[in-house]
């Protein structure tokens, strides 16, 4: 094989590189031949390695820290961490508020996504039906998903202001006693749920937009032809056409309640007394005000294991739905 | 679709006219109480009218050097991060769509794995690792005595470099396009970058289009990163910076002038709202093409 590889390739190479030794060429050939076959996988490669490396340093890598992270005590960024085992888990799932808050985030994510989809599939509809001034109801409906939430959650706890708030003077105007919706946990949930409705609900529209206009026309003509009903029209083909949607909605909203941050931290401060405090603010105040890193990461663990759960049961769902 | 009758069309225009009202009411509450004056506000009757119009608040706030400052760091943030994703995006997704080798597959399984992990359960190890980077900030080579990459551009510019959500959309959209463009290219000799920027560059604008807007968007109002890691003021971002002066505008012991409190609010959202109309077309095309079907 070398030798066949030596007669014919020597000449060709020695005019290209002025010289050599023998085996040095058969060497270089193989290389050549080897760089050839697999060009495809060495420009990926070369390509995709400091993407790979830079994902283990800034993704792979936060994500194996925490779970030691949370088997550690540490205070403050000076020193090293200590092993304290299931310590922290211990406090999360016995101490304080934290179950309280993780469960108070997700019956807020389910109330604010059972919301959304609600008022999100109704717009869609209502703009599907070849309306006028759709583009500009769009518009208006997309403009919250926009803004900066903080700024946005500045804004209300401006309005809100027990002292003098516009909410409060309209309400004395109205001849209705004023609320101090600081004091109340009830109030400062509805405003913190109304907010992220109002801020969130206009993706799922144009998400849901989208999924209408994806749908097959002929299903429609078909079920005409065979004389439905447009209610049967809307519950047996337009339901069912946009499940996979709704899933993909469903699964990003549950993992997207235990991120909502801005409007506790700006509006009720997690207050009054805790009331609306919820997991991922509670990990902030772990991690940024007493600095107890150990324990900021055992919540984000339990955060993490709850996200994963969740995904794969939404997942399982789908699929068997679909089959 | 059959003829709608009257009552139908009343209905539908009904409800979204209704809905609109109140979507669109907190914006239209900001802008006319931006406009008046603090008296005006204080008579606030549903929505503010100003008994004389000025816009002298606005050109206040925009000849504020701290505003400005803010308005600058977040757009080169905006800039930078717009600039990566899609270059980033773009040859991921040639590498991954086009190119056939070993492993390739198992590395974009790994890449979209990652997407399952919530971005807040890795604050905090990712913010030590910020903190502890080797050599940077007055750090030794074991990562301790300085502050890391605390409090420097690093800190904003750094993370995120792998767009995954991107180069995922972008795959999808690269699957699309007949590997006959491929082959072209490859019996002209066309090397891989000229392959990638001559070529799909241009087929994929939609997508391009849809990316911009969503890392403007997510850049332009992300909180709670720059929050943890910018303290100095002439580092902040426009998320931070200004609900930290819309704060400090009313507390206790000083006058709160409300239509400035406003007037920093909406010159927050006029930039992302300005991008979102200039590209909605591309962006809501893209978001049919490569369909958020599951």
């Amino acid at each position: 094989m070398s030798r066949i590889l030596n007669k014919k390739a020597i000449p060709r190479e020695t005019l290209v590189s002025g010289g050599g030794s023998a085996p040095d060429n058969v060497q270089s050939i193989r290389l050549q031949k080897w760089m050839r076959r697999h060009k495809e996988g060495i420009i990926g490669y070369s390509i995709l390695s400091p993407m790979i490396l830079y994902f283990s340093i800034f993704a792979v890598f936060p994500a194996l820290f925490v779970i030691y992270l949370s088997l550690t005590e540490w205070t403050g960024v000076a020193g090293l961490p200590e092993w304290v085992g299931i310590k922290n888990f211990r406090t999360f799932f016995t101490q304080g508020d934290y179950v309280e808050t993780l469960i108070r985030a997700g019956v807020y994510g389910i109330i604010i996504l059972f919301c959304s989809l609600i008022i999100g599939l109704l717009i869609a509809l209502l703009l599907n039906q070849k309306v006028f001034g759709s583009g500009a109801i769009r518009t208006i409906w997309y403009l919250p998903v926009l803004v900066p939430f903080a700024v946005v959650a500045q804004m209300v706890n401006t309005l809100l202001s027990p002292v003098d708030g516009v909410v409060k003077q309209m309400m004395v105007r109205f001849g209705m006693e004023p609320i101090v919706f600081q004091e109340s946990a009830l109030w400062m949930s509805f405003w913190l749920i109304i907010i992220t409705v109002w801020k969130g609900v206009g993706s799922t529209v144009i998400i849901y937009l989208a999924g209408l206009q994806g749908i097959d026309t002929t299903l429609y003509e078909a079920g005409k032809v065979d004389g439905a009903s447009r209610l049967k029209i809307f519950w047996y083909i337009t339901i069912p056409c946009l499940r996979p949607i709704t899933m993909f909605l469903l699964i990003t909203g549950i993992i997207g309640s235990f991120q909502i941050f801005e409007p506790v931290q700006l509006i009720t401060y997690g207050g009054p007394h805790g009331d609306t405090n919820i997991i991922l603010y509670r990990i902030y105040q772990d991690a940024f005000q007493a600095f107890n890193f150990g324990m900021a990461s055992a919540s984000s663990v339990v955060v993490l294991v709850v996200t994963l759960i969740l995904s794969v049961m939404q997942y399982r769902i789908s699929q068997r739905r679909i089959t | 679709m059959q003829k709608r009758t009257r009552l139908e069309s009343f209905i539908i225009y009904g409800i979204l006219a209704a809905g609109s009202l109140i979507m669109f009411y907190p914006f239209l509450f900001q802008l006319m109480a931006s406009l008046g004056t603090n008296r005006d506000y204080y008579a606030t009757f549903i929505v503010p009218i100003p008994t004389e119009w000025q816009l002298e608040r606005y050109i206040q706030v925009f000849t504020d050097p701290q505003v400005y400052r803010l308005y600058i760091n977040t757009l080169i943030r905006c800039l930078w991060y717009i600039f990566t994703t899609c270059i980033i995006a773009l040859v991921a997704s040639y590498v991954f769509s086009k190119l056939r080798f070993k492993g390739r597959d198992t590395v974009f399984l790994i890449f979209l794995a990652s997407m399952m992990i919530p971005s807040q359960v890795t604050l905090v190890p990712t913010y030590l690792l910020y903190v502890r980077w080797p050599l940077a900030g007055g750090n030794d080579w074991l990562g301790q005595g300085g502050h890391g990459m605390l409090d420097s551009w690093a800190a904003l510019l750094v993370g995120g470099l792998v767009p995954v959500y991107a180069i995922f959309l972008m795959k999808q959209m690269m699957d699309s396009l007949p590997f006959d463009y491929e082959e072209a290219a490859r019996v002209d000799g066309s090397g891989v970058f000229h392959t990638i920027f001559r070529i799909y560059f241009p087929m994929t604008r939609p997508i391009l289009a849809a990316l911009i807007i969503i890392t403007f968007i997510g850049i332009w109002n992300d909180y709670l990163w720059p929050l943890i890691v910018i303290n100095s003021m002439d580092m902040q971002v426009i998320a931070t910076g200004i609900s930290s002066l819309m704060g400090e505008a009313k507390q206790v012991g000083r006058v709160p002038d409300y239509p400035s409190i406003f007037a920093l609010a909406t010159i927050t959202m006029i930039p992302p709202i300005l991008v979102y109309l200039w590209l909605q077309k591309h962006f809501i095309q893209a978001f049919a093409m490569t369909g958020v079907k599951g």
